[in-house]
Parts: C-alpha cells; sequence; structure tokens
C-alpha cells in the first residue's frame, strides 16, 4: 500500500557556504514521481573530494553546496511503480547519475555520461546532509540484516575502489598488486584484491594506515617516507615490478603517475582512481617499450548490490575503515580532523543518531 | 633405484629397481620428495583405452615408463649448461614438454603445442627415488612450501586453467560437476578468486563428504532426475559459471537452465563417452561451452603464486611407499579407497 507522495519543503541544512566554512543553506527538494524513492538519511561519510571542496581546491565541489554523495538512511516513501523497497527498509544510496539515453548510459556506464552528476557537488543537486533526499528507486539498495547506516554510508567508496579492483583493473588470483594510498579508497582496493586472492602490496606515508592495512591482510606494505617506493616494489617482486597497480592517492601531487608507472611490471596495468592533478610527467618510453596499461575508474556504475552483499557477508569489514563517528551537527570539527589527519583518523561518518569515535 | 613402472599394456604397475639416471645437458636430478596421484594416473594403471583417458593409446609405444607427473623434490645433480647453484634447490616440475616452436608454445601456451608431451606419461617421471627433469621445467619453491603441497600445484594448475577460462570473478555463483582432487581443486580455485561455490555434484557419498567437508555443499546424482532437483535447489538463471571436472555430457544438459544467459560451461574432466545433447539452449542464450586442457605457463605462474593460500593443504591424503602404493592404486581403479600421494624415500 502506497500513500500519496509526501509533499517536501525546502529546509535550511548544514551546508558548505564557504572556503573552509558551514553554515545553514536551504536545501530545495525535488518532488517525488512514481519511481522515486524518498529516504530519511542517518548517516554520511565524509570523502577526500569534500575536504579538497571545503578547501576550495575540487573542480567540482564548490561552496554554496550541501555536501554528502556517500550515505545512507531509511525509506519513508517509495512510489506506486517500485518494488525493490518498502519504507522503513535501511538502504545506501548511490549518489551517481547519468543521462539514461546516451552511448555510454545505454551500456550500463553512467560514471563516464557527459552529463554526468553526483549529489552534494553542487547546490543545484543537494547531497546527504540536506536531511532528505529523493531518487529513483534503482539507486537504493537496500542494506542486509546486521549492517548498520554507518556501514551503509561507506558503501560508495568502497564501490569506487570494488569498481577499479574487479571492473577496470581485473585482478586475478596469483597477480602481485600494489596499492598507493592507504586512505578509504585504497583500503577498499585492498579488501577487493584480498577477496580476489591477488597478492598485495600498500604505500602510505601514515604508520597507522599501513598497521590498518595490514590486519585487513596486505601482504607488505611500504611507507612512502621511509623508502623509496619504487626500489622497495622492484625488491619484492623479483624486479619486476607490479602485476596491477591502483593510484588511490588522490592529491595534487604530480609524481604519484610516474610512480605508479614505474612500479607497474612490464605488461602490466595501472589503474587511475584517485588522481587529481591535471598533468603529469612520466617516462612514455617505459609505457611504450613495456607494453604497460594505463586505465581510468571513475566511480562505480555496477558495483553497489557486489559490494553490499560482501559487507553483509564479512568479507568486507567495512566497519573497519570508520575511525570516527561524530554526530551531525559537528560537521566543522568533523573537516578539521580530516584536515589535519589528527587522531588516527580514515573515514569520518557523521550520524543523526548520536556519535562516537 | 626403486620406481613404479608400467611395464606393459594392460592393468597393473611394478615396483623395480632400476639403474638410477643421470642428468644430461639443460637437465637436473631430483631426489624425489613427493608424487601425487590423479584419475589419469590411474587410467594409466588400468590402461583404460575410452578417449584416450590416461594416454594409453600414445604410451603404448614408450613402454616400458616410470609413471607420475605430479611430483617436486630437490636438485641432487645438473648436467651441462645448468648452473651449479641450482644443486639443492627445493623445485616443483612443470610436467609439460612443449616444442617451443609451434603457434601455441610462443604465447606460452604450452598446454596446447602441437607435439606436447608429459613427463611421466612420454618420459620417465616421480614414481622414483631420483628423476631426471629439464632444467627448464622445475621451478624453485619456497622454504614455506612443503613438497607435499608443492606436489599439488599440478592438479591445482590444471583446475585453475579452467576457473581462468571461465573468467571466474569475485562474487560468481559457480557450480562444480564431480569432486574427485580436480573437482575439489576447480572450487578451491573458485573459492581463492572470492566466487562463491553454490553446490558441487557427484555419485560417491565420500567425496560429497569430504567437499562437504571444505564448505562446499553436495548434490548426489545418484538419485537421478539431476535437472529438476537443480532447478528446484538452486533457482532458474542463477549461476555465473559451471566447471564440469566429471566427463560427464549429459552434465551439460542439467545445468543449462539453471546457468544465466551469456555463460560459461568449461569441460575440464575427460570426456567418458560420446555425448548426444541438445545444444539449442546454448544458441538460444548465448553460452559458452570451453574445453579447457592442462594449464597455460602464465597459469602455472599463478597456480605456484597461490598454492599457499589455495586450501589445497586440506586435500593431500594419506603418503604411502612406493611398495604399498601399488595396493592403492588397485583400491582406486575399482572407486574406493582415499585419497594418496606417494613418497618414494619412504
Amino acid at each position: 500500500m502506497t500513500t500519496a507522495a509526501p509533499v517536501l519543503e525546502s529546509r535550511l541544512a548544514p551546508g558548505l557556504i564557504a572556503v573552509r566554512e558551514f553554515g545553514p543553506l536551504l536545501a530545495h527538494a525535488r518532488q517525488p514521481l512514481d519511481g522515486d524513492v524518498v529516504v530519511d538519511v542517518d548517516a554520511v561519510a565524509i570523502c577526500g573530494s569534500d575536504l579538497l571542496g571545503y578547501l576550495g581546491r575540487h573542480p567540482r565541489i564548490r561552496p554554496p553546496t550541501i555536501l554528502g554523495h556517500e550515505l545512507a538512511g531509511t525509506v519513508r516513501w517509495r512510489g506506486p511503480d517500485v518494488e525493490r523497497v518498502e519504507p522503513g527498509d535501511l538502504v545506501a544510496v548511490d549518489p551517481t547519475f547519468g543521462c539514461g539515453t546516451c552511448r555510454f548510459c545505454t551500456q550500463g556506464r553512467w560514471n563516464i555520461c557527459e552529463d554526468y552528476v553526483v549529489l552534494g557537488e553542487t547546490d543545484d543537486l543537494p547531497g546527504g546532509m540536506a536531511g532528505t533526499v529523493v531518487v529513483p528507486a534503482d539507486h537504493v539498495h537496500r542494506l542486509p540484516a546486521g549492517v548498520d547506516a554507518m556501514a551503509g554510508a561507506v558503501v560508495q567508496p568502497i564501490a569506487v575502489a570494488y569498481h577499479a579492483v574487479v571492473h577496470r583493473g581485473r585482478v586475478e588470483a596469483g597477480e602481485t598488486v600494489v596499492v598507493i594510498g592507504g586512505g578509504p579508497i585504497g583500503l577498499g582496493a585492498l579488501m577487493a584484491v584480498v577477496h580476489a586472492g591477488a597478492r598485495t602490496i600498500v604505500v602510505d606515508t601514515l604508520e597507522y594506515r599501513l598497521e590498518l592495512a595490514r590486519s585487513l591482510g596486505a601482504d607488505l606494505t611500504i611507507n612512502a617516507d621511509d623508502d623509496d617506493v619504487v626500489a622497495a616494489v622492484a625488491s619484492a617482486t623479483d624486479g619486476y615490478g607490479a602485476d596491477v597497480v591502483f593510484e588511490a592517492v588522490g592529491g595534487g601531487q604530480d609524481h604519484l603517475f610516474a610512480q605508479g608507472l614505474a612500479c607497474t611490471s612490464r605488461g602490466g596495468r595501472l589503474v587511475i582512481i584517485g588522481l587529481k592533478s591535471p598533468r603529469a610527467e612520466f617516462d612514455l618510453g617505459s609505457l611504450k617499450w613495456g607494453e604497460k596499461t594505463v586505465l581510468g575508474s571513475q566511480a562505480h556504475p555496477d558495483s553497489f548490490p557486489d559490494v553490499i552483499e560482501r559487507i553483509g557477508s564479512g568479507a568486507f569489514p567495512a566497519d573497519r575503515l570508520i575511525s570516527h563517528r561524530v554526530p551531525w551537527d559537528e560537521i566543522a570539527g568533523a573537516f578539521q580532523l580530516l584536515e589535519e589527519r589528527a587522531d588516527g583518523v580514515v573515514k569520518v561518518v557523521l550520524t543523526r543518531q548520536g556519535g562516537a569515535a | 633405484m626403486k620406481a613404479l613402472v608400467k611395464m606393459r599394456p594392460g592393468r597393473g604397475i611394478d615396483l623395480r629397481d632400476v639403474p638410477t639416471p643421470s642428468a644430461s645437458a639443460d637437465e637436473v636430478l631430483l631426489e624425489v620428495a613427493t608424487a601425487g596421484v590423479c584419475g589419469s594416473d590411474v587410467a594409466r594403471y588400468v590402461w583404460t583405452r575410452n578417449h584416450d583417458a590416461g594416454g594409453a593409446k600414445s604410451m603404448e609405444n614408450d613402454l616400458p615408463r616410470i609413471l607420475g607427473h605430479e611430483y617436486a623434490g630437490t636438485v641432487v645433480a645438473v648436467g651441462a649448461g645448468v648452473p651449479a647453484e641450482t644443486i639443492g634447490q627445493r623445485v616443483v616440475v612443470q610436467n609439460v614438454l612443449s616444442c617451443g616452436r609451434c603457434e601455441a608454445c610462443q604465447v606460452g601456451n604450452v598446454n596446447l603445442c602441437l607435439d606436447r608431451r608429459t613427463l611421466g606419461v612420454h618420459r620417465d617421471g616421480g614414481y622414483a627415488e631420483y628423476a631426471v627433469v629439464p632444467a627448464a621445467n622445475v621451478s624453485a619453491i619456497p622454504d614455506s612450501l612443503d613438497f607435499s603441497l608443492a606436489a599439488a600445484i599440478t592438479p591445482f594448475a590444471v583446475s585453475s586453467n579452467a576457473v581462468e577460462l571461465a573468467k571466474v570473478a569475485p562474487g560468481d555463483r559457480v557450480v562444480v560437476i564431480g569432486v574427485g582432487p580436480i573437482g575439489v581443486a576447480a572450487a578451491l580455485a573458485a573459492r581463492l578468486r572470492g566466487a562463491e561455490v553454490v553446490l558441487v555434484l557427484d555419485r560417491n557419498v565420500v567425496r560429497l563428504q569430504e567437499a562437504a567437508a571444505l564448505g562446499f555443499p553436495g548434490l548426489n546424482t545418484e538419485g537421478g532426475d539431476v535437472a529438476t532437483r537443480l532447478l528446484e535447489e538452486l533457482g532458474p538463471r542463477s549461476v555465473d559459471a559451471v566447471i564440469e571436472a566429471a566427463g560427464v555430457a549429459d552434465a551439460v544438459a542439467w545445468v543449462l537452465p539453471i546457468l544465466k544467459k551469456g555463460s560459461p560451461i568449461v569441460l575440464l574432466g575427460n570426456q567418458r563417452e560420446v555425448a548426444s545433447i541438445d545444444l539449442m539452449p546454448v544458441v538460444m542464450d548465448q553460452q559458452r561451452i570451453i574445453g579447457s586442457r592442462s594449464y597455460s605457463l602464465a597459469v602455472w605462474r599463478r597456480a605456484l603464486e597461490t598454492i599457499e593460500r589455495s586450501g589445497m593443504d586440506r586435500t593431500l591424503g594419506d603418503e604411502v611407499g612406493l611398495e604399498q602404493a601399488i595396493e592403492r592404486f588397485d583400491l582406486a581403479a575399482s572407486g574406493q579407497g582415499r585419497a594418496f600421494t606417494v613418497v618414494p624415500a619412504s
């Protein structure tokens, strides 16, 4: 039985009103249609790109905006055409959208649609911090019993990593894989690579993240502040380099591409998940003469159900990525924590049901 | 040295005292630590002629022959051209002898070599205290890898070849038909790749029990009506890949209804007889029926890399000496007896 669609009014939400400044912003909600679902958001996780937006350094995420593209919540209402969820269901929300009709969308690759948009990037599409979102039903995914809203909020970043590992990198059991960057994306990639049966080396500069990586199954970790990453990878691979390298640092450092390529074996592949620098200098010769392959990886048009299933089964221990659970209105403090890399921070989740670290 | 030798056509294998061989140029001499036993070795013991399972037809002119094609040991001597540092190395034998020149060999598909021979079939193999092996056919193994598990790299690689041909990906639902050593290895190889083996089939209760102990739920085909029972158990179009490891062609017909469209059935087991099945569903649903033979060098390398994490250590069976092995072959040939491996020194 469906009730009539709720009339959603615009309301104030914790928005990014200026660089490094949060304040109330009016969140406009579109009215739900028959194929839509209305979700009351319970948890929003903060991403490295949100942080860059906060710092005024992201190409798309800019103030004024209501953030939150990693979100989970409770279904308040579903349209009469919707069968996959019921009011009361706990769901993870896929915040990514394509136009639906172009050659990429009709191939299932809306992540590379030219009109690709994401909730929580610009103010015409408010994100999870708006408190309530309206999305087409195929963008909500029921969470299995035992998976709470906070774990649901990290489905999206793990899906980014999963898509890169399984659909772009196509990691094979028995390969050696290097993940450069031990943040949530890198650690999500680690989980997927371990699950695929490959050997993993994780690189980061923060010792606590490397320790977390080891506890999640990394066979070897390299601290980039202490060691020459390329030399260490060569030493761990009989001089060959890795079959697959995932670049998951995501910062603007332009040496990362060259480093990733140098860690890739001849005949191997480098998957760019995170790099934000628009330019890079690298040894094109090594790519050509070694027949290396570079692949871009963008979001996750196909990964939510698989990731949710693995979180539910325990194969992907999503909870281990959440270092801080913060009350909803303490968003400013949460961003400071991230900016300072303080207190062992990995993934910060904002929650409307009280918070604890 | 003592060796198990196939002396003549027909059933049987003899324990013989034969001259210890020596390594020629580009060869090494191994002290064999462990030699595994596969269905094809049992077929060679029995001298099964159906579809040349075990290579009986191609072997006839090569007898007498020391059998054993899955083995590992220590290099004790080298021939000319092989570095002296190799002496003392712990190694596993890659048993495919390929010409190195044909189209397949040029891309590492030694399993598809036009002139493919096998150690333990066309050249003396590992059921002996010592064995000569081309230097190119030994791979060093880490000290952490027991010889008994190293010998299992061969069946694991054969099964991994099938699983890779099926392009099994994490999250896939896989069914394995036949859980003898090769089927079990295939199930483990699928699991290693993050797939879920949702069901295994066999008609042998003991094999199903052993598979269940490894966490693979089973269905006994002995009751008949397998296609209907599979549909009831798993539902239509619910499986991403099927690995057929029993050599039963009817199994293809059993699984087509539960297989998702556009999906693979890999034929890994040697077919017992010529089949007659309706292929129209294969066309209508764009299914892929794929043969799998041995392993490519790339698959071999990945099997070597993954064997310690594969779970194969739980499948190894009893260790017996050369003499006791004869009786175990006899039992295996009548479908009885547990898995075993041969340890020549014991």
